[in-house]
């Protein structure tokens, strides 16, 4: 499992191969993560390229694990002191028939060096493969500015608050905490008028950072 | 891209009611203080403003409601992200001033590269910043030794805000501040800078003698007075001989007044010392007219038959003549009155002043009202009556050569002699009322400004102010002053020593200042005409290689 090993600031610096897109729209794609459970986490950057140089960003917004056949369902297989792990031991098609897919949200793309916060002209093609965004790479599109924020905060079937929390965490372990101050700058004016749910955001932006210092 | 000193963005206001801006996050609030002078670049104006006031302020009054207040570290990061975003700071500012904005693309008339009252304001979103040196310059002028006098720095920076001298000695000005404020350290910063720029003949009534030779400072510290400063150009008479010699100085003369010079016009304005009743005054214009110019010794030197028969003859009422003449033996006993001299002591002081020397009267220890209002008011309105005859005899012959040079004379006390019943009487009030038509003008100092009549204050052109704590004191300043109630807070703020409130005719913007500092820098600023200059360099000499 690979979870663990994307959390660390210094973990990644090529851009790591995690997903192909199966489901494609302006706004959002969903792809199919390459190995069972190995999904991003939730809230962080990742990148699509396409034919033209363009590149495709997007934030974890929703990860799931289900069936292949859309029909059918997971049932129990535990029995005995069968629990857990060693169900998918006894069990090695489970990964044959189970699949990870992820949605994220598309907040901005790259084109010709330039980047831009706000959504691109084409969605990302089928099948192309999905990379985790390098540290350099998210210092280089928030530096970019903080419109992408706008983009999480309007979107719809998604919890919004939990997501902005996540991506501001995420970011911030990579960018520093000046990063947090001027995201949360950004997050206090688009918020202004709802002070309850900035607040809300922002202390759960704080809590774990707190834990890795 | 955004200026390094900017402060802000104007958000809101109007011309009467005075400018918002929102302060950046990036500007601690606490770095912009009341009298701060700022510039806002319009698009065609630029215009230069005095914070009046701060104001805490916020988008959302939930913050408020539910401060993020505990010292938690969250919290504390609350604070930040929410400080200059949903809570900011307001600067309230009023727009004084407005001057071509240089690099508007916008073809100005030559009117428009002067300082100018602000009359129209800024748009939304100019950018509010910190004054330079040049701005500075470009108002208030630079200290050239003639036309400009440095009088000081503004609060927070380390540039010089300068007196228009010329302007300066157009009008009367006045020096106010609760005693212990500075004012006299003020006052003969001033008067170095009207003598070393000739701006002004002076003569001052120097009451506590501290400008003739030498005084001490807070500190105990003694400090240079004029004639130090400037040598023979400056003349200190006295009242006080015995005094004067005391403390080391050498007057030019020993000033003693007459009975016969003493007026009418002098009683009336010493009624409130001698506590003279209403009809005295009446009794002391019958004197007069009866007894002719030694009104007041023949007065003095009735006895109870002839005071009698005098008030039967003349119609006087006897009671009011015996009050007048028993208050009257209060100033014959004053040391420096005499019965009669045999030529006037003033003669000296008047010639010297029309010769443009200037002269300090010490009052040594006649520092009484009583002896400080009579002296002040005999030799004033002898002046006063010169300078009137010269001043048409100008008018007349319309020669240059003709024309009487302005006359500054300081007083201190001022409420005394320009208190709203004396103010009607006295040449003092004549002075300050008729401005510089006749080439005479006041320099009032005085501790209590509510005192002098309003009709008076009203023509005082520049006004230095100290601290003032008396309401009715700080109304009377800005009696006269439009927008006075935003320079209210701006005055109540004044530190208790070295700081000033400089507005009016002199200055094109009221400023908050640091008084210029009365030192060696400044004797050696001041001084630097060649006589001093070489008297300088001797004593330099001196000290540098010794007396040998």
């Amino acid at each position: 499992m690979s979870l663990n090993g994307f959390a660390g600031a210094t973990a990644h610096f090529e851009p790591a191969l995690i997903g192909e897109v199966v489901e494609a729209s302006t706004t959002e794609f969903l792809a199919q993560a390459v190995e069972l459970d190995s999904a991003p986490p939730f809230g962080v950057f990742v990148q699509v390229a396409t034919d033209e140089p363009m590149t495709v960003y997007g934030v974890v917004a929703h990860v799931q694990t289900a069936g292949i056949d859309p029909g059918s369902r997971a049932i129990m297989r535990g029995h005995d002191d069968i629990r857990d792990d060693r169900i998918y031991q006894e069990n090695p098609d489970l990964p044959l028939v189970l699949r990870t897919t992820f949605r994220a949200l598309v907040v901005g793309f790259e084109e010709h060096g330039q980047i831009h916060q706000f959504l691109p002209p084409r969605p990302p093609r089928l099948h192309y493969s999905v990379f985790t965004c390098t540290p350099r790479t998210v210092t280089s599109f928030t530096n970019a500015g903080f419109d992408y924020l706008q983009a999480l905060l309007n979107a719809q079937d998604v919890p919004v608050d939990e997501l902005l929390a996540a991506n501001l965490r995420h970011t911030t372990r990579s960018e520093g905490a000046d990063f947090l101050q001027d995201a949360g700058r950004e997050l206090a004016q688009l918020l202004r008028a709802d002070y309850a749910r900035l607040t809300g955001i922002l202390r759960r932006c704080l809590a774990p950072i707190e834990m890795v210092r | 891209m955004i200026p390094a000193s900017r402060l802000g963005l104007l958000v809101a206001g109007s011309v009467a009611e005075g400018l918002s801006a929102r302060l950046d996050p990036s500007v601690p609030i606490e770095d912009v203080r009341l009298g701060k002078f700022v510039k806002i670049v319009g698009q065609k104006y630029e215009y230069f403003c005095l914070v009046t006031d701060v104001q805490l302020d916020s988008a959302n009054n939930d913050v408020l409601r539910d401060p993020p207040g505990d010292p938690n570290k969250i919290d504390q990061f609350l604070r930040q992200v929410l400080s200059g975003t949903t809570t900011y700071a307001l600067v309230k500012l009023k727009p004084e001033l407005m001057l071509a904005n240089l690099a508007a693309d916008v073809a100005f008339e030559d009117a428009d590269m002067v300082p100018r009252p602000a009359r129209t304001i800024p748009p939304h979103f100019s950018n509010v910043s910190e004054a330079t040196l040049a701005d500075f310059e470009r108002v208030f002028g630079q200290d050239d030794g003639k036309n400009h006098f440095q009088i000081g720095q503004p609060i927070d920076m380390d540039v010089p805000v300068c007196l228009d001298l010329r302007r300066f000695v157009e009008r009367s000005n006045g020096i106010f501040g609760k005693s212990g404020t500075g004012k006299s350290f003020l006052t003969r910063l001033i008067l170095c800078g009207v003598i070393k720029a000739s701006a002004a003949v002076n003569l001052i009534f120097d009451m506590h003698s501290e400008y003739g030779w030498s005084a001490k400072n807070e500190e105990g510290i003694e400090v240079k007075g004029l004639s130090q400063l400037f040598g023979s150009r400056v003349a200190v008479y006295t009242l006080d001989l015995e005094s004067s010699r005391g403390r080391g100085v050498k007057p030019a003369g020993e000033i003693k007044i007459a009975l016969r010079e003493i007026s009418v016009a002098d009683i009336a304005l010493l009624q409130d010392e001698l506590r003279l009743h209403r009809t005295a005054v009446e009794s002391a214009a019958l004197c007069e007219d009866k007894l002719g110019d030694d009104w007041v010794a023949r007065l003095l030197d009735m006895n109870g038959e002839e005071l009698t028969a005098f008030a039967n003859l003349e119609g006087g009422n006897h009671a009011s003549l015996s009050a007048l003449r028993s208050k009257l033996r209060l100033i014959d006993r004053l040391p420096f009155v005499e019965r009669s001299l045999e030529r006037s002591t003033l003669d000296q002081v008047i010639a010297q002043l029309e010769r443009g020397q200037h002269v300090v009267l010490e009052f040594g220890r006649q520092r009484n009202l009583l002896a400080y209002i009579l002296a002040a008011n005999v030799i004033t309105r002898r002046l006063h009556e010169l300078w009137v005859k010269k001043t048409e005899r100008y008018w007349n012959t319309k020669d240059e050569s003709d024309r009487p040079r302005p006359l500054m004379i300081t007083i201190e006390e001022a409420h005394k002699f320009l208190n709203s019943d004396a103010a009607r009487q006295t040449t003092f009030g004549t002075i300050a009322r008729e401005l510089r038509k006749f080439y005479v003008t006041l320099l009032v100092v005085d501790q209590r400004p509510s005192g002098i009549d309003a009709e008076v204050l009203s023509q005082i052109g520049t006004r230095i102010t100290c601290q003032l704590n008396d309401e009715r004191d700080i109304d009377a300043i800005f009696t006269g002053v439009s927008g006075g109630s935003h320079l209210r807070t701006v005055l109540a703020t004044l530190d208790s020593r070295e700081q000033a409130l400089v507005l009016g005719h002199a200055v094109p913007m009221p400023m908050m200042v640091r008084t210029r500092k009365y030192d060696p820098v400044f004797y050696a600023a001041v001084a630097a005409d060649p006589v001093s200059a070489m008297a300088a360099r001797a004593r330099r000499y001196e000290e540098i290689f010794g007396d040998e």
